[in-house]
């Protein structure tokens, strides 16, 4: 439940703050909510994630309209691996023996830069996206009885709409494709040889093929915010 | 009108930030959730067991013109497989089925008291090509002479006996498995196992490998199996459930490969494939489904002859066995009885009355009626049965009847077999 809440919260407590339109040589703040479809490979359940980016627009390339920025963005979900795509593991408690899948929450962050190319029609903005960096993903310390993380590099490409609500807020509708590469599933196994079950041993369907780049589609609400607006000629939209 | 300043709003959404982060990064109530996948698995050790596998022996005259050959423990055939013997010369590879005279003794219990069985001997003499008779309670025996299969008997090395489908044929490849029961052509037993032109691949059966593990789960039996021998030519292993006080049985199915290919080793007598060697199946997999295992004492797995269809009993050619575990036994039911009436013009006293397995001919409870022609049997376990009636100084049975004894549900929530009345017939 907390998992929905999060994204919820976030939204109400940044409407009423965020938002704006491009503007030449400044930052425009965003705070994303939003839902990621891990990819089938990633055996990972969809969740919800927040995150933050910040980019900042370059002066007027004179690319007939288009606007250009650069920045850096910042995401976290907690999604929990998903039982099925693991070894079942046997309780065996004398003649009687249980099977189960365990899962594990998992605390997952992507960061990196972006670029960004827009066009803006009045209050509306079409814009697409792409960049590069890294997530980092921490497992579960308790199940794993050791605290363990790791850093592989990550991809992004995506696009949106924007539409400026006023001076310095406004909101995103964005989409992205989240590509985890050099995926390391087996990784995310919580469990332990010695306990798998050797008994009824197609007790689940095979678990997807694995592959080494995973796509995930990110869908979010993006609430962005022009700090220090005043004073900043606007000549693309018009304020009322 | 500017309800918060700019900091104020800075200020808020730093706060909410953190309060989110925090509440992020906190651990589930339960670490690792484990979520229970169907019923507890209820374990069954199979062991090996001590079988009673087909054999045979021949006896050849002197003048090495006349042979007999005595079956034991043939196992039931499936619809369409026949047993043969041929006879075959290795150096020539030519071959002649074994055709000749077939006496075939049945040996019957019938019960003449209570406490009393008397065995019931017929004997059915014919001409046959084929031996289509099985069961432990048979002796067949086979007479070939020279004049049976028109050329002599000491003009061939080898005396072979297939399960087949397809009687009459004589054509063995020089490398392809033949038979399960085979001997030179002398006096002695046959050896069970896989016979061949080829003396490699020639391969007694004996038990190997283990049951690594069985269980019920649910309604299924799962079971997996190392390294046991292929079966003999024409035999397959299979999975029965059998009970002796009802004398049912029920087929639960054949061997496969291992998840998740799951293919069938009905043909691991001669195929070649994965989990395959010359001579062995490296792992094995039985998964099928069961019905109401707690109505049975033991389950087996078997040598089972191939056909088209599934064996009619289970073979007592058995590999592996192990009791029902008291987890599953314990659910049967308490018994229920059986009381009943004998009417009719002759003697009413010392009447036998005894109960088979519905569609089976061995008694399992037996008593006698008393100088009102009533009965009582106390202990009957629920099950589908046929009472029958043999009259006093009588030898065939004159009436039956068949019944059911159902499991009924007790006050304290227990079950025990419901009570049922039957009236018999005296002619």
């Amino acid at each position: 439940m907390r998992q929905y809440l999060i994204p919820a919260v976030v939204a109400v407590a940044l409407s009423a703050t965020a938002g704006a339109a491009q503007v030449p040589n400044q930052f425009t703040v965003g705070a994303h909510a939003g839902y990621t479809q891990y990819g089938d490979a990633s055996a990972l359940e969809n969740e919800p994630f927040i995150g933050v980016d910040a980019v900042y627009r370059l002066a007027n390339l004179g690319l007939g309209g288009l606007d250009v920025g650069l920045g850096f963005t910042f995401a976290a979900a907690r999604p929990k691996t998903r039982g099925d795509q693991f070894p079942v593991v046997a309780f065996d408690f004398g003649d009687t023996t249980f099977l189960s899948t365990v899962s594990q929450r998992v605390t997952m962050l992507q960061y990196g830069l972006q670029g960004v190319l827009g066009h803006s029609f009045g209050r509306v903005r079409l814009y697409g996206m792409g960049g590069g960096g890294a997530y980092t993903t921490f497992l579960d310390s308790r199940q794993n009885v050791r605290s363990e993380a790791y850093t592989k590099p990550m991809g992004l490409i995506g696009g949106g709409l924007e539409y400026a609500v006023g001076r310095n807020f406004g909101f995103r509708v964005e989409a992205r494709d989240m590509l985890l590469m050099d995926y390391e599933r087996d990784r995310l196994d919580p469990t332990v040889g010695y306990t798998h079950d050797s008994i009824v041993r197609d007790v689940l369907p095979p678990p997807d093929p694995a592959k080494s780049t995973i796509h995930n589609i990110q869908a979010s609400i993006v609430f962005t915010y022009v700090p220090n607006r005043s004073g900043v000629a606007e000549p693309e939209v018009a304020v009322p | 009108m500017r309800i918060f300043s700019h900091r104020s709003r800075v200020a808020a959404i730093g706060l909410t930030a953190i309060v989110l982060g925090a509440l992020a990064c906190s651990q589930d109530d339960i670490s690792g959730p484990a979520s229970q996948i169907g019923p507890p698995l209820l374990d069954i050790e199979l062991q090996p067991a001590t079988p009673a596998n087909p054999s045979a022996n021949v006896a050849l005259n002197a003048a090495r013109d006349t042979m007999v050959i005595r079956f034991a423990n043939l196992p039931p055939l499936p619809s369409g497989t026949v047993y043969q013997v041929v006879l075959v010369d290795s150096a020539s590879n030519s071959a002649v089925v074994g055709s000749g005279q077939l006496v075939v003794t049945t040996l019957q219990n019938r019960p003449l008291t209570r406490d009393s069985v008397l065995t019931d001997t017929t004997a059915d003499t014919t001409a046959a090509t084929v031996i289509d008779a099985w069961g432990g309670n048979r002796q067949v025996e086979l007479t070939i002479t020279d004049a049976d299969i028109g050329g002599s008997i000491a003009a061939y090395s080898h005396v072979v006996v297939v399960a087949t489908t397809t009687p009459g044929n004589t054509t063995i490849g020089a490398d392809e498995p033949f038979g399960f029961l085979s001997r030179r052509i002398s006096s002695g037993n046959l050896t069970f196992g896989t016979w061949s032109l080829n003396s490699a691949v020639r391969q007694p059966w004996v038990i190997t490998g283990s049951s690594t593990n069985a269980a019920f789960w649910g309604d299924e039996f799962i079971a997996n199996f190392e390294r046991i021998l292929r079966p003999p030519h024409g035999f397959q292993y299979v999975a029965w459930m059998i009970d002796s006080r009802t004398d049912i049985q029920q087929r639960i199915g054949g061997l496969t490969t291992p998840p998740p290919d799951r293919r069938s080793l009905v043909n691991a007598d001669v195929e070649d494939g994965t989990f395959l060697t010359d001579v062995a199946i490296v792992e094995g997999y039985i998964r099928a489904a069961v019905e109401s295992p707690d109505n049975y004492q033991r389950l087996v797995i078997t040598l089972e002859p191939k056909g088209s269809g599934p064996a009619p009993r289970a073979s007592t050619a058995e590999v592996f066995a192990a009791n029902i575990p008291t987890s599953i036994s314990s659910r049967h039911a308490a018994p229920g009885r059986l009381a009943g009436q004998v009417t009719g013009s002759g003697r009413l006293d010392s009447n036998t009355v005894f109960l088979t397995g519905r569609g089976q001919t061995s008694p399992v409870l037996v008593n006698i009626t008393d100088a009102s022609g009533k009965f009582l049997i106390r202990t009957v376990p629920v099950g589908d049965y046929t009472v029958n009636l043999i009259p006093f100084g009588g030898t065939t049975i004159v009436d039956t009847e068949d019944i059911t004894i159902t499991a009924v549900e007790r006050p304290d929530g227990s079950f025990a077999g419901d009570s049922v009345f039957v009236t018999l017939n005296l002619p």
